[in-house]
């Protein structure tokens, strides 16, 4: 997996490499997060404090959403590797006042 | 029994004109302060906060070229997918909608800047304590307040473990865990008397200005979202509409990659308002992000299947916050009972120990709230001519009824209070005018209605207040009484440009 331009968002895997999403960071989340891979449900509705493991087949977009349990004080860290090895994705966000959701989109492109 | 404990009751009236601002209300409670749950409110917080990150990078001395790239990855539909996704749905709304966004958008970052920079740490950089507690109350592990010349320093273990957290000294860190749950019950304060010591006015954070400390521990709180009678509550609101808009979203960010589902329209519009977030000047960002996300979004021809996904999640999202509004307004009217160890130092009377139990309560399903009070208080040493130890005993309650808003005018509120208070001995403070508080009981209860006065941010209480004891209160007869609240904030906030 590598990133593109560094961007932790936009990214360049291998045909079915494997992708981890984990939360290392949690301040004011909800226990729960949503995950949809090209518009469908999966991989769905999923504990924070658990990894989210997923095949990249073909050029993918990966909507997460990250629920604030609080109007503010949160925060969070994201990583992303891949089964292939290569970068580490870090994305880093804080809770604007008021925020009650964040929704980060993923892109994967097959190798370029 | 109340009679006859009461058998010299003097009832007494007092005028008050109590200019007690209301600290807590602002120009922001007007718009998305209290009810977040919206679209355009959704809206306003994230544009505002894209505002500063963008101003930040433009600001930060890197190459042109690198910033370049940040801005564009700053506003992508990656990055940004959630706020373009609320653009899209405000831009179906008639244009006044988002008009009125970009209005709470602007009055938040005001609101904003104010609070920052009170939390500055110029006034604190006379002595090592004072420089370490600056650092922790910029740092966001303590929170600080300023009342006359007092300054009070309030924090919690978990605050502090965020902070360091925030600052990269914690690799993985998760607030739910069973240890944070229980620190978050954890927390304490420190007050300092600036006008003591030799240079009154100059904090310098020794004993000598310390005029109290406390620690504050909650024993049963339903207040916390968190707590595991909301955890259904929560799983059932992002699993259905949480998921339902996140699909949306998923879909929509399709259309801006060139290599999954492209579309050619809005594929050109991010590119151009990019490009016009990059060629912006500093001062110029905020009107720039308005115009791209406002008219130019709004001129995109957009086809049928965008159009659907938005209508979908403007259903789903509506759906989403409305279910979270209700799920927080029910966590906020949850019940709390805390112990509280209070050390007081008021320096012109003796030292002395308050241990209170506090409970926080909304009867009548959240339409009223009402807090008690029990504490007990002992002498840190035992003053001369006291017969012990112990030196007072309260017992307190008050209920708030907000009666709503009538004929428009802004909400009611019927408030009733008391107050019953034994001293074990005569409290006399010194200084160039002594005061005795002699033993013996108090009580004291109050009747109020609070009336506001509509568009003014003038609140007009009117009181009756009776008392057992007239030391400190003059009158001696009941009289009807009229006192004037003015909330100067709210007036504040309308004279702001």
């Amino acid at each position: 997996m590598k990133k593109r331009n560094n961007d932790p968002l936009d990214l360049i895997v291998e045909e079915d490499e494997v992708i981890t999403i984990l939360i290392v960071k949690s301040i004011e989340l909800a226990e729960l997060v949503n995950f949809s891979l090209n518009g469908s449900a999966f991989p769905g509705t999923r504990p924070k404090s658990e990894p989210c493991v997923f095949p990249i087949h073909k050029n993918s977009d990966l909507a997460m959403t990250l629920h604030y349990v609080a109007n503010s004080g949160g925060s969070f860290s994201v990583q992303t590797t891949g089964s292939q090895g290569g970068d580490v994705s870090v994305f880093t966000d804080t809770q604007n006042e008021g925020e009650a959701f964040r929704t980060v989109g993923y892109s994967f492109t097959i190798g370029e | 029994m109340k009679r006859k404990s009461f058998p010299l009751i003097a009832l007494t009236a007092i005028l008050l004109f109590s200019f007690t601002g209301a600290f807590a209300q602002n120009a922001k409670d007007d718009l998305c302060k209290k009810q977040p749950n919206s679209v355009p409110c959704q809206f306003s917080a994230k544009f505002g906060g894209l505002v500063s990150e963008i101003v930040a990078v433009k600001n930060s001395g890197d190459t042109p070229a690198n910033q370049d790239t940040q801005i564009r990855q700053k506003f992508s539909a990656t990055n940004q997918l959630d706020l373009i996704g609320l653009a899209m749905v405000l831009a179906t709304e008639p244009r006044a909608a988002y008009v009125k966004a970009i209005e709470n958008a602007r009055i938040d970052k005001q609101v904003g800047t104010g609070s920052a920079s009170s939390g500055s740490t110029s006034l604190l950089a006379k002595a090592s304590v004072p420089s370490i507690l600056g650092l922790a109350v910029e740092n966001g592990a303590l929170q600080k307040e300023t009342s006359g010349t007092t300054i009070t320093f309030r924090g919690n273990p978990v605050g502090i473990i965020k902070a360091l957290g925030d600052k990269g000294f914690i690799e993985s860190y998760d607030d739910d865990d069973q240890t944070t749950r229980f620190l978050r019950r954890l927390s304490f304060s420190a007050s300092f008397d600036t006008d003591r010591g030799p240079q009154p006015g100059t904090f310098l954070g020794n004993k000598q200005q310390l005029s109290g400390y406390s620690l504050h521990f909650d024993l049963y709180n339903k207040r916390d979202p968190r707590h595991q009678n909301y955890r259904a509550k929560w799983a059932t609101l992002i699993s259905g509409p949480g998921m339902a808009f996140t699909q949306d979203l998923s879909k929509l960010k399709s259309y801006f990659n060139p290599h999954t589902n492209p579309d050619p329209n809005v594929l050109a519009w991010l590119t151009a308002s990019q490009d016009a977030l990059v060629a912006a000047k500093v001062g110029d960002v905020e009107k720039v992000l308005e115009d791209v996300l406002g008219d130019k979004l709004r001129a995109v021809q957009l086809p049928q299947q965008v159009k659907a996904a938005v209508e979908s999640f403007e259903a789903n999202i509506n759906s989403y916050l409305t279910n979270r509004g209700n799920l927080l307004k029910e966590v906020a009217n949850g019940p709390i009972v805390a112990f509280e160890y209070t050390n007081n130092r008021p320096g012109n009377q003796p030292n002395y120990s308050n241990f209170n139990l506090i409970g926080e309560f909304s009867p009548f399903n959240g339409k009223a709230d009402l807090t008690a009070n029990a504490s007990f208080s002992t002498f840190s040493t035992k003053p001369k001519g006291a017969t012990g130890s112990a030196r007072d005993f309260q017992l307190s309650g008050q209920l708030d009824v907000p009666l709503g808003d009538i004929a428009k005018m802004g909400p009611f509120v019927f408030t009733a209070s008391g107050k019953y208070q034994h001293v074990f001995s005569d409290i006399t403070t010194t200084g160039t005018t002594p005061t005795t508080l002699k033993k013996g009981n108090i009580g004291i209860g109050q009747f109020k209605f609070t009336i506001p006065v509509k568009g003014s941010g003038v609140k007009i209480p009117l009181s009756v207040t009776f008392s057992n004891r007239t030391e400190f209160i003059k009158e001696s007869k009941v009289r009807g009484n009229v006192g004037i609240t003015f909330d100067l904030d709210t007036i504040f906030s309308k004279l702001k440009p």
